[in-house]
């Protein structure tokens, strides 16, 4: 769990980091250590996960499935589809 | 075919959103559950747990008369009565013995005292690592009215719970019992 919320944190949300547009209009968080900032951010993952098995503790197997291929994959793909489609077009 | 609001709802996870939501917002409500071994529950009326013996006021005795109705009414038969014969040709309980490991807690040995002698505590938490810790002689269940029915509760018990509602077991008047060759003698 702690591994990939390290992940998620450091692929989706930045690692370390923080938004260009927090440290512009709060410049004194630049000095706060970039360690603080992923451990944020890994702790809030680990919060979600810690919700979502609260809230569903068992997701049933069919279902899991229906959601992978059924959804998630036709949505992925359709984002791919539409990301190429903007980066020509624009 | 799904309709297009329905499509949206399987996208975007309403469904499971609702239940995340309902489960975050009891995050900041009081827990429902009681740390049980530090809040206990009080036990209800009427709760039927641990078998005492009736401890008369007058005599300091039991007030069981070794009739083994009890006994007979049983289911687990559990309930072992021995008895004899002093000089007076009284019946002495000699041994009242319970099996609470058997026992189902039906609460009919209390039903079929006519003398209301025999009582369920409120007392649940009595587990041990032997088995002799669960079998009860005459002077552990007399104990155990003293612990856990002493005062008002026992006072209240038989008339509280149980049919029919007595103030006071005295002896039956058609009971049987020695007293012409008492008087003969």
């Amino acid at each position: 769990m702690l591994i990939m919320s390290s992940i998620c944190a450091i692929c989706f949300l930045g690692g370390w980091t923080i938004p260009q547009f927090i440290t512009n209009t709060l410049p004194f968080l630049l000095k706060v250590p970039g360690i603080l900032w992923f451990l944020v951010k890994v702790y809030a993952f680990m919060f979600f996960y810690y919700w979502v098995r609260a809230t569903l503790p068992r997701y049933r197997y069919d279902q899991l499935m229906a959601i992978g291929w059924k959804l998630l994959i036709p949505l992925a793909l359709v984002n791919i589809l539409i990301t190429g489609l903007v980066k020509i077009m624009v | 075919m799904k309709t297009a609001k329905e499509f949206l709802k399987t996208i975007f996870f309403i469904e499971i959103l609702r239940g995340l939501a309902l489960t975050l917002s009891r995050l900041f409500t009081h827990a429902v559950t009681r740390r049980y071994p530090k809040v206990k529950r009080p036990a209800q009326p009427g709760f039927r747990g641990l078998h005492a013996l009736v401890r008369d006021r007058d005599t300091g005795k039991e007030k069981c008369v070794g009739c083994c109705l009890c006994a007979a009414y049983c289911p687990s038969q559990c309930i072992y009565i021995y008895t004899s014969e002093d000089e007076d040709h009284k019946k002495i309980v000699d041994r009242y013995e319970i099996e609470v490991l058997r026992c189902i807690f039906c609460g009919f040995c209390v039903e079929a005292c006519p003398f209301g002698a025999i009582s369920l505590t409120e007392h649940y938490e009595y587990s041990d690592y032997s088995r002799d810790a669960f079998y009860m002689t005459k002077e552990r269940l007399l104990s155990n009215w003293d612990k856990y029915m002493a005062g008002q509760k026992g006072e209240g018990y038989f008339r509280k719970f149980w049919r029919p509602m007595s103030e006071d077991f005295g002896t039956p008047e058609k009971q049987a019992t020695w007293r012409k060759i008492q008087n003969a003698k």
